[in-house]
């Protein structure tokens, strides 16, 4: 009985030893990836584009064990957190890149050179001629489009309704945007226009818009040369201050954040503003969204344009990036390509109200508007859109823009004089490079 | 031979503990303090762009020059007059309130002491961002409680607040001022609590008037506190960075660019790690000269 229970006890063992044996086998077989992404926290919020992308990668390599690392930032902590990460030498394996980030990252090496990759993605012929070309730095390409943007007016039609206006016709020049603006304005209950002026990107961004309907541009065509103070510029500044100075935009404007302007327009607190994912902003403020609800209070219209100018619009977006001293380089960029791919890109940007890059999807227009019914007036703003200079230097040139802004609306400095201040800090520092 | 022996080891191997006791501490100091210390004063000196860090040029004191010959914001017209205006203003806010609430919280015939003292604590224990958000609510002009208040009363055009240049660091003073006071507070109440009970009976026998007990007594016998209240705070203050970032990262007009949002600025979001190292310095002396001035001054009261 007793040698029974022996040989019992050593047949468990047995059985035990091989069955860790086997599991430690497996185990060790499926090798174990993390993957750290930085990117804007918002990009995390729905399922387009990286549990798409992540759940792909997973599918297409069973033998890894993922860990998905995902950071999600503002802005400009986006940028300073990439920066230090990677100054530091521990970079994420995947960076959401602001296109103006990209002459600054791909000269400090911080970006890795994915030419060759991208040529042989299938995608790649499918991304429209303009955004491959914006993806490239001295002829190489670093990232693949996850999105581009246009900024358009949007505008508060009940609003509209209570100061008289047909909510259906929408300033078409400067002229009809201040008187518009200046009839709305109820004073401090909701002001006409509301356009940031604090220190922000978005302050340079939105005024860009203007400064290009009235013929001007941000550098000459050499960018060694700051040309925003042009006639062209002082006149869109004007029309700004002429705003603040009427009453119809508050001076508050200088301070706090550029989406509680955003977000004020959909809580009845502004009447117009120039902004982009007009739809999935408006989801996330406007109490029990339903589209009739969001048609019947809310519309998007070209941002006006100057007296005998032209349509204008700003453009931006952001690029997938692998950073130089990625851990998984090759793994980064196949999840970037399912990431930014037509399918995923077109789940992402309807999603969040944003434009797509891929040829394919500008066809799949229905699918946009059955999601946004305004989609058709920023496809339309696409052919008038510019894009802001990716140089090194672009943070500082656009900070002093935005101290020439806030000059002018606070009163002290001309619009004239402010721009020329500005003008001589941004050559001085085109110069120094 | 062998206990002579002994004894020669013992006190070798107690001091070999005892530093290896203290070497955690060391290291961490070491790797937390000091080497960030000498590498901020080497990148002084070289040209070093955030984006590409292993990329240095000696510039000598360059960057020092640039401090100084910045056009906007100018160092000596606007960077450092807003230092010391926030600084100036808070500490003498947080030092005399702190001070006076001390004194009132520890009057016997107050009932729930320590329910006022912690109270009074709460600020320094809530966090600056929330502090800065909570403030940012009450003074926006539109929406504002501030302004809710004074519209109610009658004032038709009540004032910008942060969005105005000349209030905008009376604005953050009040707030920094509201979250430092509470560390006045608990220093001056131990300072207070330190003094012995029998000297005021002795004045009080003598005939002694509260103002004079203070005068004579309290205020002479806090005095170290109050220094090191001020050198802790003067420290502390110089180093406020989170609050003046969100509430208005150093706008309008660079009106509350103080000088560690100054090097902020050039450090992280310009990507000028050289320039923003030689601010870093230039804190550090400024923070030096006025610990210095306050050791000074204790030294000359303490002989008067």
């Amino acid at each position: 009985m007793r040698k029974e229970g022996k040989f019992r006890f050593l047949i468990l063992i047995v059985i035990l030893g091989v069955a860790i044996t086997i599991s430690s086998l497996v185990f060790a077989a499926q090798k174990e990836v993390t993957l750290i992404i930085f990117a804007r926290g918002y990009t995390f919020n729905q399922d387009a584009p990286w549990k798409l992308a992540e759940q792909e990668l997973q599918r297409r390599h069973p033998d890894i064990k993922f860990n998905f690392v995902e950071e999600g930032f503002g802005w400009s902590e986006l940028r300073s957190k990439f920066l230090t990460a990677a100054s530091g030498g521990h970079p994420p394996d995947v960076a959401q890149v602001d296109i103006i980030w990209l002459g600054e990252y791909v000269k400090g090496g911080l970006l890795l050179d994915l030419t060759d990759k991208a040529l042989r993605w299938p995608e790649w012929m499918d991304v429209v001629k303009t955004f491959r070309d914006a993806a490239k730095w001295d002829g190489k390409i670093y990232g693949s489009w996850l999105n581009t943007d246009v900024r358009v007016l949007a505008y508060n039609k009940k609003l509209f309704r209570e100061a008289g206006l047909d909510p259906n016709k929408p300033p078409k020049d400067w002229n009809e945007f201040l008187e518009y603006a200046k009839r709305i304005s109820n004073p401090p209950k909701y002001y006409g226009l509301g356009f940031p002026a604090m220190k922000e990107e978005a302050t340079a961004h939105r005024f860009f818009a203007l400064l290009y309907s009235a013929g001007g541009k941000i550098l000459n065509d050499s960018m060694t040369k700051a040309e925003f103070n042009s006639e062209a510029g002082v006149k869109a500044l004007q029309l700004l201050v002429d705003m603040v100075k009427s009453g119809a935009t508050p001076k508050s404007i200088v301070s706090g954040s550029y989406s509680d302007i955003d977000k004020g327009l959909y809580r009845d607190k502004f009447a117009m503003t120039f902004m982009t994912k007009t739809i999935g902003l408006a989801r996330d403020i406007i109490p029990d969204f339903t589209m009739d609800k969001y048609m019947k209070n809310f519309g998007v219209a070209p941002i006006p344009k100057a007296p005998g100018g032209k349509w204008s619009t700003m453009s931006g977006g952001y690029l997938l990036c692998v950073p130089t001293k990625a851990k998984h380089p090759d793994l980064a960029w196949e999840l970037i390509s399912i990431a930014t791919s037509a399918d995923v890109q077109l789940k992402y940007t309807v999603a969040r109200g944003y434009v797509p890059t891929h040829y394919s999807l500008m066809h799949r227009t229905d699918e946009y508007k059955k999601l946004d019914p305004y989609f058709d007036v920023i496809l339309g703003q696409l052919p008038y859109a510019h894009f802001r200079p990716s140089l090194p230097q672009y943070t500082e040139i656009s900070a002093a823009i935005q101290d020439a802004i806030q000059k002018a609306v606070l009163g002290v400095a001309s619009p004239k004089k402010a721009l020329d201040e500005a003008a001589e800090r941004v050559n001085n520092l085109l110069k120094g490079s | 031979m062998k206990s002579k022996a002994n004894s020669i080891r013992k006190p070798l191997k107690e001091s070999t503990l005892g530093y290896l006791l203290i070497l955690p501490a060391f290291l961490i100091i070491f790797f937390m303090m000091i080497y960030p210390f000498f590498e901020t004063f080497r990148m002084s000196f070289f040209r070093v762009s955030l984006a590409d860090i292993r990329h240095e040029t000696f510039v000598g004191l360059r960057n020092f020059s640039k401090i100084f010959s910045n056009d906007w914001p100018n160092f000596f017209h606007d960077i450092l007059p807003n230092t010391f205006y926030f600084v100036g203003g808070s500490i003498i806010l947080q030092l005399f309130l702190g001070l006076f609430l001390a004194i009132l919280v520890n009057q016997k015939w107050l009932k729930g002491r320590e329910i006022f003292r912690a109270i009074f604590i709460l600020p320094w224990v809530t966090s600056a961002i929330i502090i800065s958000i909570s403030w940012n609510f009450m003074y926006e002009p539109r929406l504002g409680i501030l302004n809710y208040l004074l519209r109610t009363i009658g004032i038709s055009s009540p004032p910008n607040w942060l969005n105005d240049p000349n209030l905008a660091m009376l604005c953050i003073i009040i707030a920094n001022v509201w979250h430092g006071t509470a560390f006045s507070f608990i220093m001056q109440t131990a300072g207070l609590q330190s003094i012995p009970e029998n000297i005021y009976e002795a004045s009080a026998v003598d005939g002694a008037v509260p103002w004079q007990r203070f005068i004579y007594i309290t205020f002479p016998l806090m005095k170290p506190f109050i220094i090191i209240n001020l050198i802790l705070i003067s420290m502390y203050t110089m180093n406020v960075f989170d609050m003046i970032y969100a509430m208005t990262n150093g706008g309008p007009l660079y009106k509350t660019e103080v000088v560690s949002l100054f090097m902020y600025h050039q450090a992280f979001e310009y990507g000028h790690m050289g320039l923003g190292s030689a601010i870093a310095v230039l804190i550090l002396l400024i923070n030096l000269l006025l610990t210095l001035l306050y050791m000074k001054l204790n030294r000359e009261w303490a002989e008067v």
